[in-house]
């Protein structure tokens, strides 16, 4: 009798037996219901929503370039598409106030709707076959991968873009259902689209449903990231670009963090991908091309520079019968970006404020390039590529990120043998103009990310060998550790063992100021957040917070000189949130002695002037203060007169 | 609520509010008598920089030691003692974070609790290990006198011997982030009520308000016997086991809570600040110290965050530490 495949049944079911005990013993007894619950109604959500943005996005691209759709990566182009449409019809929905529970709700029946047909449902069933084809190997070393983001999108978030602006204005904007903006909330006149369906996906599916919406949105990029390789350059799976995503800290730091970074280079993909996939007698993707660079445009400004590159392209490339289609491209795209400058001249700003449009007179500069990187003489820039692989670091300004060692020989050993290829030349052109714009502003790692996607397809030209492999390999623990050290920090609160409260206390500075603010100063009470940018966190209605380099509360005080709390007080403002020491000299070793005093030091003294003057500190912990303005002389607190 | 429970983990759960007890009646002193000004002398404390430590609160008096931060991480790490031929400092064996301090103490609370006591001697201040372990994300600021220990819950002032693992716990509903004060056998703190903040200790060993003023009372500190508070307009102190009130005139309680050294209470006052108007720069009115036993700094510019032990007085001005010291045929 063969006993073999006996033992090798038993060795199965014991093995399953002790992962199955083990998993009782630990996850299930780890997990804790309170914490399990709200996480999977965001993930509930996020999985309508994105199931939404595929039904309609394949409906729309179904009618505006069908080829497109039939294509290799169809569901990824279905998906940016839809994801459009969301993003578009919450827009017009904030343009009149009405962002709010029943529109989220209303927004995603529309994209559910065309699943009820045939057609958008196989769109739905060819993503996940897209998945699936991946096998147990890809899937898992991906979600192992992905692991961190994942815990980083369920855990409170502390990120500081986070809770100053993406899910700051994202809860604000499902709580008022409108938009914010002017020179009290600069973040507010950005152009939105992806912070709408952050505060749609907040306020259907709670917090953790906009960082689980962009973890897999991440991964959706990775995916067509390999497929979009397979397609232009054949050959077999094109891996090694998405793993360089993968292992680079830059790209797997922001996979579970709600930025805008990774849905602008998803449009930016799919618009790299619209022209490069089109058959030659279709100019149909031209004008999806259009659409979907105007979304990335949109989603963040960053892109411009990518995009630029792609025009170039899709003017070089396109014979001159299609240039009526390029032109309804270039139409759709200014449709898509129009109503955010359009918004801020209508409010009697520069249309590209925050960027620009401070008055002249103030003196304020809105962000120094100055402060990131290594320096930005002709030796910096010259040695920008080496210093961006070997001298980047997670913590610091140098770049303020980490990528991997491998995309060193993806970006030039593969382009260079293939570069008679026209796919070559275009993704080449669209990531040169890229970095070029990227290296001109500031240097700071994340700002790469919106066309890091067509820069991994553009990898797909390598055949790894050992030395790529060796690069990948070797340069993982730098990028790796980092993300895995900040999901180990989070793993407590996520799994419900730690409070909350007392995660967030230990988190942030300003962590026990904000837990008074909730616990002490009534829910309705305007607060004015200066020298501060914990938005999110702040439970009142709250004005200023910060930009960068603290603009809003400089430029308040620059423009109330003489009662900058009085004016406050005057505008319905009673309480304070004060951070205590809003810069650090060596950050600005740029600027001598006398200009750093009038941008930022006289700033900090007219605040405590002013302070000292004019308000009460109520409690301060860890740099934080929260203040009372003081009622005008003859009122008392409550605001009756003596 | 968002900080709480809005996100993807669970909710926390409130008690119900303690019983307010009428205050007790009590000896006063009209508001605005202050003891005759006294002589001292001021100098510069250039070598301890106030800006090292993270904690607003350092440097300050621990008796006639000063408190103080060289740590890079903004710790409390060491103690230069005034009483002393030379000044000498000590350096803690290890930086400490939010300690509480009492006359010739340094406490820090903590599921391994420390214990400093400051003497002289060489090499590095090496700690006690007291019992009575504390979780150190419990919240709040734990005060101490040296010999009892006092801290506020979310919903109970808790209140234990120094080295003793048992604490006394009542309830009450201070207000986030205040301390408690230990002074005149007791222990009180600054409770919450619908309309304003009230002073509440323990009368007959129940919580009572001992001060519900019109405008609310606020930043209570204790000393020895006594107790002190500010109110709209004045300092008030308050001796528990003899009932006796005196209360000062004062336009403080705006930034740091008043020093309180036995029966001396000194506080930061910005009478005529406001006038000034929040530009600051007519000339107008600063802020000074003032203490009831008639110390008073009138310098110019402002001068802030007053600690006060003996004839000692320890004071910010701009960005540099100062030390004011009354004779000693004046010592109190």
């Amino acid at each position: 009798m063969n006993v073999r495949p006996l033992r090798e049944l038993v060795g199965v079911l014991a093995a399953a037996a002790l992962a199955g005990a083990f998993l009782y013993l630990d996850v299930a007894q780890t997990l804790r219901a309170e914490a399990a619950l709200p996480a999977a109604r965001g993930a509930a959500i996020t999985l309508l929503w994105a199931a939404g943005a595929l039904g309609s996005g394949s409906l729309l691209l179904n009618k505006l370039a069908p080829a497109t759709l039939a294509g290799a990566a169809g569901p990824l182009h279905a998906f940016a598409l839809g994801t459009g449409a969301q993003a578009s019809l919450l827009t017009a929905l904030a343009f009149g106030g009405r962002a709010q529970f029943p529109a989220f709700i209303a927004v995603l029946a529309l994209g559910l709707a065309p699943l009820l047909t045939a057609q958008p449902r196989l769109i739905v069933k060819r993503a996940v076959a897209g998945v699936t084809r991946l096998g147990p190997a890809g899937l898992g070393l991906g979600a192992a991968l992905l692991l961190p983001g994942a815990v980083e999108a369920l855990a409170p978030p502390t990120d500081t873009d986070i809770i100053y602006q993406h899910l700051a204005l994202a809860r604000r904007i499902a709580e008022e259902g409108s938009l914010l903006g002017g020179f009290d909330h600069p973040d507010g006149s950005r152009p939105l689209p992806v912070h709408l369906l952050y505060a749609a996906l907040w306020g259907l599916g709670g917090e953790c449903a906009p960082g689980l919406w962009h973890l897999g949105l991440a991964a959706a990029v990775l995916l067509g990231v390999i497929r979009l390789g397979e397609a232009r350059f054949g050959g077999g799976p094109a891996w090694m670009g998405a793993l360089a995503l993968l292992g680079s800290w830059t790209f797997l730091r922001e996979a579970g963090l709600p930025y805008n970074n990774l849905p602008t280079a998803l449009w930016v993909l799919t618009a790299v991908d619209a022209l490069l996939g089109r058959n030659a007698d279709d100019p149909a993707p031209l004008r999806w091309m259009g659409l979907s660079a105007g979304l990335g445009m949109a989603a963040k400004y960053t892109a411009a520079p990518a995009l630029a590159g792609l025009a170039l392209a899709a003017l070089y490339t396109t014979p001159r019968r299609h240039w009526p289609a390029l032109a309804a491209g270039g139409v759709l795209a200014l449709l898509a970006v129009a109503p955010w400058p359009a918004r801020n001249v209508l409010s009697g700003l520069h249309p590209f404020f925050p960027y620009a449009g401070w008055p002249d007179s103030s003196g304020l500069t809105f962000m120094y390039a100055e402060k990131y990187g290594l320096g930005r003489d002709g030796a910096a820039f010259g040695m920008l590529p080496w210093n961006l692989l070997m001298r980047a670091d997670t913590e610091s300004w140098a770049f303020f990120g980490r990528i991997s060692l491998v995309w060193a020989a993806l970006l030039t050993v593969g382009p260079l043998h293939r570069w008679r290829e026209r796919p070559v030349r275009v993704l080449g052109l669209v990531v040169a103009a890229g970095f070029g714009g990227w290296a001109l502003g500031p240097h700071w790692m994340r700002y790469l990310l919106p066309i890091a996607p067509v820069a991994a397809v553009l990898g797909a030209t390598l055949r790894p060998g050992i030395g790529a492999w060796l690069l990948l390999l070797v340069s993982l623990p730098a990028n790796l550790l980092p993300a895995w050290r900040s999901a180990e920090d989070r793993i407590a609160v996520v799994l419900g063992h730690e409070k909350r409260a007392d995660f967030l206390k230990r988190s942030l500075p300003a962590g026990e100021a904000l837990a008074w603010l909730e616990t002490e100063v009534p829910a309705g009470a305007p607060v004015a957040q200066l020298f501060s940018w914990y938005g999110y966190y702040v439970p009142q209605p709250w004005r200023l917070g910060s930009v960068e380099d603290h603009v809003p509360t400089r430029f308040w005080l620059w423009s109330h000189p003489e009662s900058p709390l009085g004016d406050l007080y005057d505008e319905g403002v009673r309480y304070l949130l004060v951070g205590e020491s809003p810069f650090l000299r060596s950050q600005y070793r740029f600027l001598s002695d006398p200009e750093y005093e009038r941008e930022f030091g006289s700033y900090e003294r007219r605040l405590d002037r002013a302070l000292l003057a004019r308000a009460t500190r109520l409690m301060g912990a860890r740099g934080f203060s929260v203040y009372r303005i003081d009622p005008p002389t003859g009122v008392d607190a409550s605001g009756s007169s003596e | 609520m968002l900080w709480s429970t809005a996100g993807c983990q669970g909710a926390e759960v409130a008690a119900e509010p303690a019983e307010a007890v009428a205050p007790p009646t009590s000896v006063d002193t009209p508001a605005g008598t202050s003891p005759s000004r006294r002589s001292f002398s001021v100098e510069p404390l250039y070598a301890i920089r106030p800006d090292r430590c993270s904690d607003r609160r350092f440097p300050k008096l621990a008796g006639p030691w000063i408190v103080w931060c060289n740590a890079s991480t903004g710790e409390v790490d060491r103690a230069t003692a005034l009483d002393l031929p030379g000044r000498p400092t000590r350096e803690l064996q290890a930086p400490v974070r939010d300690p509480s301090v009492a006359p010739g103490w340094l406490y820090r609370p903590s599921l391994e609790p420390r214990l400093w006591r400051l003497i002289a001697g060489e090499g590095a201040l090496a700690p006690e290990s007291p019992s009575g372990r504390l979780q150190e994300t419990d919240g709040g600021r734990v005060v101490t006198d040296g010999v009892t220990a006092a801290w506020l819950n979310r919903e109970s002032v808790e209140v234990w011997k120094l080295g003793e693992a048992t604490r006394q716990v009542y309830p009450a509903h201070p207000v986030a982030g205040s301390a408690p004060a230990l002074g005149g056998g007791t222990v009180a703190w600054v409770e919450r009520t619908d309309d304003e903040t009230q002073i509440w200790g323990l009368v007959g060993g129940k919580p009572a308000a001992i001060a519900a003023p019109e405008g609310g009372a606020r930043l209570v500190v204790g000393s020895g016997a006594w107790l002190a508070w500010v109110e709209r307009g004045q300092v008030v102190l308050y001796a528990p086991e003899s009932g006796e009130r005196r209360q000062h005139a004062a336009v403080t309680g705006f930034d740091h809570p008043p020093s309180l050294d036995g029966a001396v209470a000194c506080w930061e006052d910005r009478h005529g600040v406001r006038e000034a108007g929040e530009a600051g720069e007519g000339g107008g009115g600063d802020i000074e110290i003032r203490c009831s036993d008639g110390l008073e700094l009138r310098r110019p510019g402002h001068q802030r965050q007053p600690s006060r032990f003996g004839p000692w007085l320890l004071f910010r001005e701009g960005d540099s530490l100062f030390l004011a010291s009354a004779p000693p045929n004046e010592t109190p």
